[in-house]
């Protein structure tokens, strides 16, 4: 059967080869393949690889713009509450002394840098009293609460051992949505 | 340069190929599933479905467990938080295809994938009360014959 998408697959594929052929040499090639079963081998107990594995897989971070301690930033666009980056802790990770909610709720914003949907979890933090520095509540896609799993006037602290107190929320990128 | 007759490459290309159509579209499929998963689910299941005791049921390792026993199939749909969530039934039939083949543990055996008729029909009979029925679905699932 001709298949002119196989043909074309074929044409690149060869001169790929042909110009790899000419440029390289077998033990040259060997000798770069050696070195990198080498490096692949070694990697893995360098102790910089073990923390990154010990954290398990990550999520595609995006790039970003913009500035954290400000309710315009992109994360922010289902929020409602005292960001975080203001209390001492940063857009995704809580201030000393207080504890994540494990339950949140979920939502999708935009990122301006490349026009992606990511999906952003809202978490609070909790175990001290109210942050009260940078109150932001831009409720994008957010519910009443009669729909809890995508309200955001919910005090999610009610997940955590450290007791209801609200502190302040970070917006934790999980990955795109798209 | 001598010419010199290439031989076909076909096969690399196929060697290359690191997905088939089909398998680009179960991979779509999925990261669907799990997008579905993190904005209707995982707030409360938590992202690996371990729930927190007493308060959210634990999926991980468990929910494949109610495709065991009679109306846990049904169960699974007309639970609440599946029946009432803002996603059709195309959705729901694609996240829980996804979601007990990710959870655990293993499908019994003849298991058919939902389909989005049978979640349509399903949904319309959500259950209000859903705790006595999954107490005797769990009973259901502790009598089964060698549980691991």
């Amino acid at each position: 059967m001709n298949r002119p998408d196989m043909n074309r697959i074929d044409r690149i594929t060869e001169i790929m080869a042909r110009s790899a052929a000419r440029n390289s040499s077998r033990r040259s090639f060997f000798g770069r393949l050696g070195a990198w079963l080498t490096v692949g081998t070694v990697a893995p107990l360098l102790p910089v690889s073990r923390a990154y594995a010990a954290k398990g897989p990550q999520a595609l971070q995006p790039q970003e713009q913009g500035d954290p301690t400000s309710c315009d930033y992109w994360r922010y666009c289902g929020i409602d509450g005292f960001l975080c980056a203001c209390c001492g802790g940063s857009a995704s990770s809580c201030p000393p002394g207080t504890e994540p909610s494990p339950i949140t709720w979920v939502g999708t914003c935009r990122n301006p840098v490349d026009g992606r949907a990511y999906i952003i979890s809202y978490n609070d933090c909790c175990g001290k009293a109210a942050c009260g520095r940078c109150q932001c509540g831009r409720d994008e896609g957010a519910t009443p609460t009669y729909q809890p799993s995508t309200s955001n006037d919910l005090d999610w602290c009610l997940g955590t051992q450290a007791g209801i107190a609200y502190h302040c929320s970070t917006s934790v990128v999980l990955g795109p949505a798209d | 340069m001598r010419p010199v007759r290439a031989p076909s490459t076909g096969w690399l290309a196929l060697v290359l190929a690191t997905t088939t159509p089909a398998q680009a579209a179960d991979s779509a499929a999925a990261h669907r599933a799990w997008v579905d998963y993190a904005l209707h689910c995982q707030g409360c299941h938590l992202p690996g479905g371990e729930g927190m005791a007493g308060k959210v049921p634990a999926m991980r390792g468990a929910l494949a467990d109610f495709l065991k026993v009679p109306g846990g199939r049904e169960y699974l749909v007309q639970v609440p938080g599946v029946a009432t969530a803002k996603l059709s039934d195309a959705d729901v039939a694609r996240l829980l295809n996804w979601l007990v083949r990710a959870m655990g543990p293993d499908l019994p055996a003849g298991f058919h994938d939902y389909q989005t008729a049978e979640v349509a029909t399903l949904r319309a009979h959500w259950l209000r009360s859903p705790g006595p029925v999954r107490k005797d679905l769990l009973a259901a699932i502790a009598a089964l014959p060698a549980r691991r």
